[in-house]
């Protein structure tokens, strides 16, 4: 209570105002308690609302939250889910292929097998210098010698008429010797140029390397 | 008609109630200032409550659809796994009779080419 108020109050006494002290008294006290109620309840209702607000804005933000982590989470479900299953089809293509190569690499063990039995057949021999004949027309005909596995020489004992068709074929003179060095194969030869400049592998291996790619699509197309 | 001395002494009784009145009033609103303090706080607690709630319900939402989805996901492995095996024992059984063929072609290109 400033002066001023004090002054206020004491004039009205002073001046013996109809209303009694106690009642202005009275009246006062209950203007202060009265603002203060009224400010009391405005801070309250104040933060009544601040607590709403923080409540409707933690709803949203939670909600928010929750909605991020689900979609996250169904995002990376949907990613692993995708990953594992081009693995499990990726491995049934691997194991269709497997099975498949399985199959070709079976031909070619049989094919080897077979190539194996050919040497001891009667066919062998025409096989041979068919195979001696390619070769030496390949390297153009001359002095050649031709090298067969060990054995198989006694397949060879006419090969002056091959030299014959080579000479034909060529137009080249042309001689040709079995060697008496022998290869390791299962069959075929090995034809050279005397000076070994040149040569021409006609083993069963080599014809069948260099024919790998085209063997396989041809057995492949076969099998399959 | 009072004296100066009395009127003093009223003005003060007065004065002092009305400054007893005050400090009640003081008082009344800072208790309301620590009701609102109270109340924000309570907000406060219960928006960390929520999020932590809510955050915690997503994340076992989460790990239910991952357990579905990993159930698929096996159950589709399997599948796939069964179809495949199928598929193989046609391919091995097709394939194998036709072997003795292949084998032809092999050492025709072989013997022939």
């Amino acid at each position: 209570m400033n002066t001023v108020e004090e002054e206020v109050i004491k004039e009205g006494i002073v001046e013996g105002e109809e209303e009694p002290e106690s009642e202005r008294l009275k009246k006062i006290k209950s203007k202060i308690e009265k603002d203060a109620e009224e400010r009391a309840k405005q801070i309250i209702e104040k933060a009544k609302i601040r607590a709403k607000e923080i409540e409707e804005e933690a709803i949203s933000k939670a909600e928010k939250r929750a909605d991020e982590i689900v979609r996250r989470g169904l995002e990376e479900a949907e990613r692993y889910k995708r990953r594992k299953l081009a693995e499990a089809k990726l491995r049934a293509r691997q194991r269709k292929t497997q099975a498949r190569e399985q199959l070709i690499e079976q031909a070619f063990q049989k094919a080897n097998e077979k190539l194996k039995e050919l040497t001891a057949s009667s066919e062998y021999k025409g096989i041979l210098e068919r195979l001696i004949q390619k070769a030496a027309i390949g390297i153009g005909g001359g002095e050649l010698e031709v090298l067969v596995p060990k054995g198989h020489e006694k397949h060879l004992k006419d090969i002056s008429s091959i030299a014959e068709k080579v000479r034909s074929e060529t137009k080249n003179p042309t001689s040709i010797i079995v060697s008496k060095e022998t290869i390791d194969a299962i069959g075929g030869c090995l034809v050279r140029k005397k000076d070994r400049s040149i040569f021409i592998d006609n083993t069963f291996e080599s014809i069948m390397e260099r024919n790998i790619k085209e063997l396989r699509v041809k057995v492949a197309k076969v099998i399959f | 008609m009072k004296t100066e001395f009395e009127v003093n002494a009223l003005v003060s009784d007065i004065l002092k109630a009305i400054r007893i009145a005050e400090e009640q009033a003081e008082k009344r609103i800072s208790l309301a200032e620590s009701e609102a303090k109270a109340i924000e706080n309570n907000a406060l607690l219960k928006r960390d409550t929520l999020m932590e709630e809510k955050v915690s319900a997503a994340e076992k939402r989460v790990q239910e659809i991952m357990k579905q989805v990993e159930k698929e996901v096996e159950e589709e492995i399997s599948r796939i796994k069964g179809e495949v095996e199928k598929e193989v024992e046609k391919i091995i059984s097709e394939g194998s009779k036709k072997v003795d063929e292949a084998v032809k072609v092999i050492v025709e290109s072989i013997v022939g080419g």
